[in-house]
């Protein structure tokens, strides 16, 4: 466990509440500045996984994200480290207009007005999508919905990113356009994913998850191998 | 799909559309409390309500066929609550007439009181509906949480505007989905009963109901990993600039006016 490690995960195992076993005895370290590739096969509990990192759900075992273990005390700030990103952006944009939105993680860190509202723009144009601010979620098209819940956690100027299939239902132009902005940020990434080719192109390091256990954990050439 | 009713909102650049939202919605509520306050022998003050909310619609350019279509929205349930008012109040027989055993007596007064209702109603809808097709609806509910609605209220509302679309939307999914497998095998078969139908429309409904459970579950994940903890936080509204205020006094001192006038004069 170096020190440069911003996301840890030790031992941790999660059942639903209907007795359904998502997550058993995950060890996972992950180093600033990488870029993980999460993958496994439907139910395989990359979803799961992503939900401990801020907490949402917590169970046996250890999670600590740039030093803090994740609890009930800590929980502000950890979640105002991981920005977690929705699989379906209809779940992450829930307030009236986009640039709600966007303000929502900031207003809620307790900013300022004044830098709420230039975080907001900043993050707006992070994403292009600078121009939309007034219009209201339901209008927009999937690849602008996906590209502003990018920027409803950019806001809060997160060091660690967590995304759950970025690139799902999105047409190839699209697509490209999602990965092309997540290549251009700084972040640390886990990004869970069935599409290899769009976490390939992403990611530096591969952790392949399956029946909620880690069976792999490495190199682009491994995960080849287990496809 | 096309979900009019609940986006009554037209766009346009007009100088009625650009104005702040919270000016619109002070004058849409004195101007029911003025209408109420109009005496009915006071006609020609109606008349004056009238012209203004259409000249209004004139400049938003709205249009005036769904300015006033949207109007007669509200006519039914007005009628509803007024047909009684005819024959309780007392004055000068005009009519009377039998409903079954009863003798129904309809005076000048009642029948006055009846033509106030319904006047004050349609122009206090009329005034609303100028609201909803030159505001969007998101600010208009702004403008209520900016005049002291409290916010869970109001949360609430956009909540539920948010997502109505997506309800609908799923809805008609699986209603198209499920014509897409109601075929007849061939000609003269029959299809299934009544009560098998109606089973199946009950399913419908409870699958809808637990996939909106599911989302309103995963609404509130992200909101809680974005730092929400129970209390509401909004954007402040920006300040209302000088000539809206102007404008906003203007309109409610013209409202002031013409009740004072009504009054004094009938």
């Amino acid at each position: 466990m170096s020190t440069l490690d911003v996301v840890e995960l030790h031992g941790v195992s999660f059942c639903y509440p209907d007795g359904r076993r998502a997550l058993t005895d995950v060890t996972l370290n992950v180093a600033a500045g990488e870029k993980v590739g999460l993958v496994g096969p439907n139910g395989a509990g990359k979803s799961t996984l992503l939900l401990h990192l801020n907490g949402i759900l917590r169970s046996q075992g250890v999670v600590r994200i740039a030093g803090h273990e994740v609890t009930r005390r800590n929980l502000r700030i950890v979640r105002s480290m991981v920005g977690l990103v929705f699989q379906d952006p209809n779940d992450q944009l829930f307030s009236p207009t986009v640039r709600d939105d966007v303000a929502f993680g900031p207003l809620h860190m307790g900013l300022p007005g004044a830098e709420v509202l230039e975080r907001v723009d900043w993050a707006l144009e992070q994403v292009n999508m600078s121009e939309h601010g007034d219009r209201v979620p339901h209008h927009l098209s999937l690849g602008e919905k996906k590209r502003v819940a990018i920027a409803t956690v950019l806001s809060m100027k997160p060091p660690i990113l967590a995304l759950d299939e970025p690139s799902s239902g999105l047409d190839p132009g699209v697509r490209r356009t999602v990965l092309d902005l997540l290549r251009g940020l700084p972040q640390t990434m886990i990004i869970a994913s069935h599409d290899l080719g769009f976490v390939q192109e992403l990611c530096n390091r591969f952790v392949v998850l399956d029946k909620g256990h880690i069976v792999d954990n490495g190199s682009p050439e491994k995960l080849l191998a287990w496809v | 799909m096309n979900l009019a009713l609940l986006d009554p909102y037209r766009k346009s650049d007009s100088s009625i559309h650009k104005l702040d939202s919270r000016i619109k919605l002070c004058f849409v509520l004195a101007f029911i409390v003025a209408v109420n306050m109009t005496p009915i022998q006071a006609w020609p003050a109606h008349l004056v309500y009238l012209l203004g909310l259409m000249g209004i619609g004139l400049m938003a350019r709205v249009g005036m066929v769904p300015f006033l279509a949207r109007s007669m929205v509200a006519l039914p349930f007005v009628l509803m609550a007024a047909l009684g008012v005819p024959w309780v109040h007392e004055g000068t027989r005009l009519m009377t007439v039998r409903v079954a055993s009863w003798r129904v007596v309809i005076t000048d007064a009642g029948l006055l009181r009846f033509a106030s209702v319904l006047a004050r109603s349609w122009l206090s809808v009329l005034a609303a509906v100028t609201l909803i097709l030159t505001t969007r609806f998101v600010n208009v509910v702004k403008a209520m949480r900016s005049l002291g609605v409290p916010p869970v209220l109001t949360s609430t509302i956009l909540l539920a505007h948010r997502y109505i679309h997506l309800l609908v939307d799923e809805a008609l999914r699986m209603m198209r989905a499920r014509e897409a497998r109601s075929a007849e095998p061939q000609e003269g078969a029959r299809g299934k009963s009544f009560l098998w139908r109606a089973r199946v429309t009950g399913g419908m409904i409870g699958a809808l109901f637990l996939r909106t459970y599911d989302r309103s579950e995963r609404i509130y994940y992200a909101m809680l990993a974005r730092g929400f903890c129970g209390e509401i936080r909004t954007l402040q509204d920006s300040p209302l600039s000088r000539a809206e205020l102007t404008i906003g006094g203007l309109a409610v001192a013209a409202l002031a006016a013409i009740v004072t006038l009504a009054n004094v004069y009938w």
